[in-house]
């Protein structure tokens, strides 16, 4: 009977896992969750901080992934440039630190820091708002937009279409995306894919 | 093992036939004799550092990586065969692509019939980085590189559910195609072959 346990384990790791591989998460249009995470400064941060902006920037991203790391500069411009606008950058991390040492809370101050952030870089210790979320890789964008206090989703996917060279991007997903909300318009590419590192789940 | 072993009998014993027979016989002096002997001893031990040296490369050694572009994978994936097709999305940084590429490696020694391809994410940049360490880890999977920027432009057309998150592997038979993104854990590849045998044609 014994010799059956492995086998066991192994099924039921491989029904868990697959209801992973299942897209689950926010879709375009959907009302996304409030939340409450610490912040780099040790203060806590909730989208309700923000119902006087016209929306926020939501970017699930980390320290550690090369792609995120690619990002860096883009995520501050994009924050310099549309803070002011009314959608102000909110980066959160949800990597378990335990298999990214380069993502615990203390490197995350230590980035922000050396990078300069002008945005709140929060932790999703319970990885409870990625998974309400959907996101699966890093980075991973969501522009939610403020209905009168309730944010709903506008744009999922990624920043633009080149990871490598800010300087050679012709789609600007991301900002288009913004743009067309705040003119009203409806927003043309509202999903797209992106190449990330898996978020390290618990 | 024995199998090897066996076969390095066989060779040996060939060698000892083929080389010396002639040898021994043509010569009348004795120095040619003694000569022919030394011979027959130089080919045994040729015969043995050929084995030695050579026997590892039953199992073929790494190529240096390919760069391609999507076109290029994109007619490998609607390649239909017969045989099953593993195609696997990882990268050197990828912690978890890493923890998962020896069950890879291990399959495909003891499943040559079943096809492999690793498709690396790394940046075209730092291909070495790729062939150093594919030789370091001793795989002998083909491994070629992606080099594309664009990608939400083409996910979709590898595999519609597929995030961008790796790994993310696609097991294919003819129509018949199962794809996963999470790490895979040791047994795996096994019983998702078998589930992909398993489905309807």
């Amino acid at each position: 009977m014994m010799k059956y346990v492995p086998v066991v384990l192994l099924v039921m790791t491989l029904g868990l896992m697959s209801a992973r591989d299942v897209a689950e998460g926010y879709q375009v249009g959907d009302v996304a969750m409030d939340f409450s995470l610490k912040n780099i400064d040790e203060g806590m941060v909730s989208l309700k901080d923000y119902s006087d902006k016209k929306g926020a920037i939501v970017i699930f991203t980390c320290n550690h992934c090369p792609y995120a790391k690619m990002y860096e500069q883009r995520i501050i411009e994009l924050d310099k440039k549309y803070a002011s606008m009314g959608y102000p950058v909110i980066a959160i991390n949800p990597n378990d630190p335990t298999q990214e040492a380069e993502d615990s809370f203390e490197e995350m101050q230590k980035r922000a820091k050396e990078k300069g952030y002008t945005f709140p870089y929060l932790v999703d210790g319970t990885q409870e708002v990625a998974k309400t979320y959907g996101a699966t890789r890093t980075p991973h964008v969501y522009l939610l937009k403020n209905d009168g206090g309730k944010f709903t989703v506008a744009y999922i996917g990624a920043i633009d279409d080149n990871h490598k060279d800010a300087k050679a991007v012709t789609k600007r997903y991301l900002e288009d995306a913004i743009q067309q909300l705040d003119a009203g318009k409806k927003v043309e590419t509202n999903f797209t894919k992106a190449i990330g590192c898996t978020i390290k789940w618990k | 093992m024995p199998t090897k072993r066996h076969f390095g009998v066989l060779l040996k014993k060939y060698n000892f036939i083929s080389s010396s027979t002639a040898d021994v016989f043509l010569p009348e002096e004795s120095w040619i004799t003694l000569g022919s002997v030394f011979r027959l001893y130089v080919s045994m031990y040729r015969f043995l550092f050929i084995l030695l040296f050579n026997m590892p490369l039953v199992v073929q050694a790494q190529e240096a990586v390919t760069i391609v572009k999507f076109e290029d994978l994109h007619k490998e994936l609607s390649a239909q065969s017969d045989s099953a097709t593993v195609i696997n999305f990882w990268a050197t940084w990828c912690k978890p692509c890493v923890k998962e590429l020896p069950y890879f490696e291990e399959y495909h020694r003891a499943h040559p019939e079943v096809r492999m391809l690793l498709v690396s994410l790394d940046f075209s940049e730092e291909v070495e980085k790729v062939n150093t360490f594919l030789a370091k880890k001793k795989i002998t999977i083909p491994v070629v590189l992606l080099d594309e920027t664009d990608y939400n432009s083409f996910i979709d057309k590898i595999e519609p559910t597929w995030s961008g998150a790796i790994p993310a592997t696609i097991f294919l038979r003819g129509k018949k195609r199962i794809f996963v993104e999470h790490e895979l854990v040791e047994g795996e590849i096994d019983l998702l072959i078998q589930q992909l045998n398993r489905i309807p044609e």
